[in-house]
């Protein structure tokens, strides 16, 4: 038998393989088990955490959350995401670099104004209050900035899918939150960068 | 609008097994594959408002699907053991035969085929698996299509001196 019959005949094989409904039906549910799994193990594994440990909880939390399509939980993990990014801002104009001390501040306000109008998170015990040191500022707002845009994106979401108007608006004017909250971290970031090309000049050369 | 759940649940219906398929020509070890992916998967999962609205996503989810499965490769070249401590394979009991207990010939040439180089071993398996046209292999390997017909003919040109057959036979 010639390669190119062998080849064909073994893609008819493997076209054979993972074809039962219920297993695969079996593998989505592991993968659901993992995400929650995970972020469970993820939350309740320090109790004082760092700024980049606490925003990968909550990006695992809020895929999984998605999956399941929990509109309400969706909502809780926004309150989440808006607490850390709250804590973490109040945490760098007390202790961050002087030059993102100002933006920091209102990227707090903007959290804390956000949470209160957020209502089904006033009974939730917030992660943020785990926050312990920002080893990494660029790191921490990269990952925080990434948190907002997925709460954005799963807000919008749970907005285009609820028939509740109290539901939307909430949804709605955290999105704005989040977006607002983007742009402050956006700024920090930018920040940072000039003040890094500003103490080495050199490195700010374009090289060949 | 459905569920955005309900949307990842067809998706995942649908491409998963795709990705398996994929991933059986480059790795022979069960574990290995699952790991990559699941770990696809979640990759669909953490892009899935760009992903859902692609027409043809398989050039998408085979890029990440590599990818992946050199991060499970390393892990296990690394650590001897599986990707996720918390997704231990399935142990079906004695006895029972899955998709890699069932013996079946046809399957034998992907042990040729995963000895390949993997970017021949990639080229090949898009190609006679995928059935996906020259352009999309190129731009799923990030490759032009010249070199992707090159790496295909060196991939028939070595299985045919791995399994020491001439072609027509």
């Amino acid at each position: 038998m010639s390669i190119e019959d062998r080849l064909r005949n073994a893609a008819h094989a493997v076209d054979e393989m993972w074809t039962d409904d219920k297993t695969t039906q079996g593998r989505f549910a592991r993968l659901e088990a993992r995400l929650s799994t995970q972020a469970e193990a993820a939350a309740a594994s320090s109790p004082r955490l760092d700024a980049v440990r606490l925003i990968e909880i909550g990006r695992l939390v809020l895929v999984n959350t998605a999956v399941r399509h929990a509109p309400l939980e969706i909502v809780a993990e926004t309150g989440q995401a808006l607490a850390l990014a709250s804590a973490i801002g109040s945490h760098l104009t007390e202790h961050g670099p002087p030059e993102i001390a100002d933006t920091a501040s209102h990227l707090a306000e903007l959290g804390y104004a956000a949470l209160d109008r957020l209502e089904s998170t006033t009974a939730v015990d917030l992660r943020a209050d785990q926050l312990g040191e920002v080893p990494d500022v660029r790191k921490a707002l990269v990952g925080l900035g990434a948190l907002l845009g997925e709460v954005g994106i799963a807000l919008v979401a749970v907005a285009c899918g609820t028939d509740d108007d109290g539901l939307y608006s909430q949804c709605i004017e955290a999105t704005d939150a989040a977006d607002e909250m983007s742009d402050q971290i956006r700024g920090m970031l930018q920040s940072l960068t000039v003040n890094e090309q500003r103490s080495t000049p050199a490195a700010a050369q374009p090289t060949e | 609008m459905k569920p955005e759940s309900e949307d990842f649940s067809l998706f995942f219906a649908r491409w998963e097994p795709q990705v398996r398929r994929y991933l059986v020509w480059l790795e022979g070890d069960r574990s290995v594959i699952d790991d990559a992916a699941q770990e696809t998967m979640i990759s669909t999962l953490r892009y899935w408002t760009t992903v859902k609205d692609l027409h043809r996503p398989q050039a998408w989810l085979f890029k990440v699907a590599g990818q992946r499965l050199n991060d499970a490769q390393e892990a296990r070249r690394r650590l001897g053991v599986r990707t996720s401590p918390y997704d231990l394979p399935d142990r079906s009991p004695p006895g029972a035969r899955d998709e890699f207990s069932v013996h079946d010939d046809r399957l034998a040439i992907l042990d040729a085929v995963r000895k390949l180089p993997p970017q021949q071993a990639t080229a090949i398996a898009l190609q006679v698996q995928h059935d996906l046209p020259l352009k999309e292999i190129a731009d799923i390997m990030c490759i032009s299509t010249g070199s992707v017909k090159t790496h295909l003919h060196h991939a028939r040109k070595a299985l045919k001196l791995l399994l020491g057959e001439d072609e027509g036979g």
